[in-house]
């Protein structure tokens, strides 16, 4: 199935990080507000969303972002991403790659990842950097729409984090794979765990 | 060949049976023997085909895998609880029942995460492919408990082995290029993997045998840590060990760039080993 690409550039316009590009297509899109930070600090804030307020079984999302050097970019959510039930088994997926310039800084901050009873989802972002690129990088999940009784009621959650160096020498490489399958149950596996956040701070 | 007994017994009860055929009385009991002898003599069956199999594997090359995987071979394996005793610590594991699900969960995270490294290594022991399959894993094992440990076991495991195995001295001439040069760490499972493959073992008995000694090297620890006796963890071994093999199966042969967690919070715990104020372990 074709990908839906978004593709977002940000480099220094008149000495500001600005996005310079900005493509996405349908069910994402990005916003980018102006003031959302202090006036004083140099960073570009994006906003992704996807329309209907989550990832339907089967969608597939992919984005690529170019931090040029110097830059300071922030992309975060405009709320918590749901992913709905699955249907006839197929998974749903989001691929980020982004490419960091020399001295600039990518902050991604989004909301958790929440996936609604039988959902089947899976991310893989990718960030390439080079000797002083620096990141944050956020990410992290909940058990389900918890209220409603749904903890760790999804069928398969995976999450994949690598940072590439230059010569594409592996730098942090992690995966996260929860499957419903397993002869032990998620639910048991989280003991009375509700959210498994990871911050990656790099450079 | 001593023959065991049970056979005997199977003959006279199949004749006994032929003569009662007319009458139906309590063959109930009679049933139920015969039921017992089919079914030993099914296992006798059974072990004859294993024994027949067993034949076939070179006997030098058992020696040397029942050394590599006894426990006294001086790896410092003993000195790891593999997250065990953060676990108690954090109150997740208190008792054996606790226990045998740490342990499951423990196994099938070592399957998801480390058993490609030691099948890749198996398969193609070189000094190239150990340098890669090393470099990856340092970056995958970000947990710098499990990272520490991982580093510790597998450059003792190398020293022992280059020691012990004369018949391989590429193992030798690997570990003394690598050693000064800083390029390579000796994570353990990759090093595993690359002295079974040149022992001439099988990739599905390494990786058996690495989830064998995972097991094993716990199991150790919970009776160190006081959370079951030493006959009860010889019981819960052996009850594991079915659960164990089906893990070997499922993630057994995977590539590398499929290498992932399926227990974050055990990884989680087992990184606040360092922040416990008492411990016995170093992991």
């Amino acid at each position: 199935m074709e990908m839906e690409k978004g593709k977002v550039v940000v480099e220094k316009v008149r000495g500001k990080s600005s996005v310079i590009r900005s493509f996405s297509k349908y069910p994402l899109k990005f916003i980018t507000p102006r003031k959302v930070g202090s006036s004083i600090t140099d960073a570009v804030w994006i906003y992704s969303l996807t329309y209907g307020g989550g990832i339907v079984s089967g969608d597939s999302i992919s984005v690529e972002f170019t931090i040029g050097d110097g830059c300071t970019a922030v992309l975060t959510t405009q709320s918590s991403t749901k992913v709905y039930k699955s249907l006839g088994s197929k998974c749903s997926e989001q691929v980020l790659e982004a490419r960091i310039g020399s001295g600039a800084l990518f902050v991604v901050i989004p909301d958790p990842v929440t996936c609604f009873s039988t959902a089947r989802y899976s991310q893989k972002q990718v960030f390439r950097v080079v000797s002083d690129s620096s990141l944050v990088i956020v990410d992290w999940f909940t058990s389900g729409r918890h209220e409603s009784g749904e903890k760790w009621d999804f069928e398969l959650y995976r999450s994949s984090n690598c940072i590439f160096a230059e010569g594409n020498q592996p730098v942090f490489l992690d995966t996260v794979l929860l499957e419903q399958s397993s002869p032990v149950d998620i639910a048991e596996r989280m003991h009375e765990y509700q959210v498994i956040a990871m911050v990656l701070i790099y450079g | 060949m001593p023959l065991p007994a049970s056979p005997i017994f199977t003959i006279h009860a199949l004749f006994s049976k032929k003569k009662k055929k007319k009458k139906s009385q309590k063959i109930d009991s009679l049933e139920g023997g015969l039921l017992v002898c089919f079914v030993m003599e099914q296992d006798l069956v059974e072990t004859e085909k294993r024994r027949k199999r067993e034949i076939n594997i070179d006997p030098s090359l058992q020696w040397s895998q029942w050394q590599l995987l006894d426990s006294i071979l001086p790896t410092g394996g003993f000195a790891h609880s593999f997250g065990l005793e953060a676990a108690i610590q954090a109150r997740l594991v208190s008792g054996p029942d606790d226990l045998q699900t740490f342990v499951i969960h423990l196994l099938e995270n070592t399957g998801s995460l480390l058993l490609p490294f030691v099948y890749s290594a198996t398969m193609n022991p070189t000094l190239d492919n150990w340098q890669k399959l090393d470099r990856i894993l340092d970056a995958t094992l970000s947990n710098e408990v499990g990272r520490k440990a991982s580093v510790s076991q597998g450059s003792s495991l190398m020293r022992v082995a280059a020691s012990v195995f004369t018949e391989l001295p590429s193992l030798k001439s690997m570990r003394d290029v690598c050693i000064g040069s800083g390029v390579v760490s000796f994570h353990h499972a990759p090093v595993f993997g690359m002295i079974c493959g040149l022992l001439g073992m099988d990739s599905g008995t390494s990786q058996r045998a690495y989830i064998f000694m995972t097991m094993r090297d716990v199991i150790s620890a919970a009776t160190r840590l006081n959370l079951v006796g030493p006959l009860g963890a010889a019981v819960l071994q052996h009850r594991v060990a079915y659960v164990a093999e089906s893990m070997v199966k499922k993630w057994m042969d995977r590539s590398v760039e499929d290498a992932c967690q399926t227990a974050p919070l055990l990884d989680t715990i087992q990184g606040c080993h360092t922040y416990l104020f008492s411990r016995l372990f170093c992991s």
